[in-house]
């Protein structure tokens, strides 16, 4: 059963909390940070900040909100991420998890290229750097606790479960409250599901949450990929046949030119 | 009469200081990491990095590695003399790949990890596959002349046998 967290934006207070607990579980390093008008630091994701609570002041319907959101991987149910890697050093496990092998990767980067929120992030100030992204708890999943996010969250703000029964209490709530809910889950259809699922308040394009569409973006991929060994087949051929009417064309005009010079020795 | 050669004429002289002000970065990029020497970042993981880096020496190759096959595919003997040079270029040009890569990726030593972990939906693995497979048959192919040199017949042979195919 695939697992998956609700973000309830109406729900979270901004305390950060999550950005704290992720960084003790992961025993991710400090970053000096200064502050540039806003209480939210680090400026973006990086190797060594897997979430973190973006904050936003929009006008939605003539009222003034004070909008937070939490940005980590989405782990998507269809991640591109797994299907660009090379080596396949990010897999999709059966609980959801987008997870990877520092095993496998030789760090070419282009699941970062691939990746529709832009979530993997590198160690750009390491000789030998790996890839770095919110890996979902998995190895806490598979002890049978919670990400360490969603246990500290003290507001009830997310929640860990299945991922149906999420979306079903999704929408529930949205039915209960529809002055309260922007009527759409992020993350039910986007880029082909995501194990994350958003509630916001306010529409999904004010908090700068990326517009895409429900069709997996691993779909033309997988179709381009599986046409490139008939096609590469058919290269081969078209080259071998053009070789063999060369070759011929030029064995038959050699044996017109022979005969001709028969035909003149003779006379 | 003895024609006199430069040995180090100023093409070359400038060449090589290029080089040796490449190495500088290369250098760096093994201490202080990517970041440092090639201003990409999380947003911008390629950037033009990777287009002058790799595709520069992709592009080289292509052109000799194509004009080859065309030669050969089509036997037009008249142009056998400039297979060589065009073979060689191209080859050059992956040795040129493989040598960026080396710098490029994040784990160079584990460059080898495409041979083994095969994901085989991912573009970027056909494009590895491709790097290996070209720059194999550029040597094979390159390797008459190495072997024409040291007059070594069976080898010579078994390339002469396979040529075509080769090619294809």
């Amino acid at each position: 059963m695939s697992k998956a967290v609700l973000y309830d934006a109406t729900k979270c207070i901004g305390c950060r909390a999550c950005q704290i607990a992720c960084k003790q579980w992961n025993e991710l390093r400090c970053e000096s940070a200064t502050n540039w008008g806003t209480y939210e630091n680090p400026p973006k994701l990086n190797a060594s900040t897997f979430t973190k609570i973006r904050f936003f002041e929009v006008e939605n319907d003539g009222k003034f909100h004070f909008v937070f959101t939490k940005v980590q991987c989405m782990h998507c149910e269809h991640p591109a991420c797994v299907a660009a890697c090379p080596v396949g050093a990010l897999q999709k496990t059966e609980s959801g998890a987008v997870v990877y092998d520092d095993n496998k990767c030789f760090g070419c980067r282009y699941c970062m290229v691939a990746c529709p929120f832009g979530i993997p992030n590198f160690e750009w100030d390491s000789p030998l750097p790996w890839i770095r992204k919110c890996t979902f708890c998995a190895d806490r999943q598979g002890g049978g606790l919670e990400p360490a996010c969603v246990t500290t969250c003290p507001t009830g703000a997310l929640k860990y479960g299945n991922r149906d029964e999420l979306i079903v209490e999704a929408r529930k709530r949205i039915a209960d409250h529809p002055h309260e809910y922007y009527d759409h889950i992020y993350g039910e259809k986007e880029a082909g599901g995501t194990s994350w699922l958003y509630l916001s308040p306010v529409p999904f394009k004010q908090l700068n949450f990326p517009n895409i569409g429900s069709e997996p973006v691993t779909v033309n991929v997988e179709r381009a990929m599986g046409a490139v060994l008939p096609v590469l087949a058919g290269v081969a051929a078209a080259m071998s046949g053009i070789y063999w009417v060369v070759q011929r064309r030029q064995k038959l005009s050699q044996k017109v030119d022979a005969e001709k010079k028969e035909g003149a020795q003779t006379k | 009469m003895i024609q006199r050669r430069n040995s180090f004429p100023v093409g070359t002289t400038v060449i090589t200081a290029i080089v040796i002000l490449g190495l500088i970065p290369m250098i760096i990029r093994y201490i202080n990491g990517l970041g440092a020497v090639s201003n990409l970042s999380d947003g911008r993981a390629w950037g033009f990095w990777i287009s002058f880096d790799l595709y520069c020496g992709v592009a080289l190759a292509a052109g000799g590695f194509t004009l080859a096959g065309v030669v050969y595919i089509f036997n037009r003997k008249k142009y056998y003399p400039i297979i060589r040079p065009a073979i060689l270029t191209a080859f050059l040009g992956y040795l040129l790949v493989i040598l960026a890569l080396l710098v490029d990726l994040g784990q160079p030593w584990y460059i080898w990890h495409a041979f083994i972990n095969w994901n085989i939906y991912s573009p970027l693995f056909e494009v590895a596959m491709c790097v290996i497979t070209y720059t194999v048959v550029l040597a094979l192919e390159f390797s008459p002349i190495i072997f024409e040199r040291f007059n070594w017949h069976v080898p010579l042979r078994i390339i002469r046998a396979i040529q075509i195919p080769l090619v294809i």
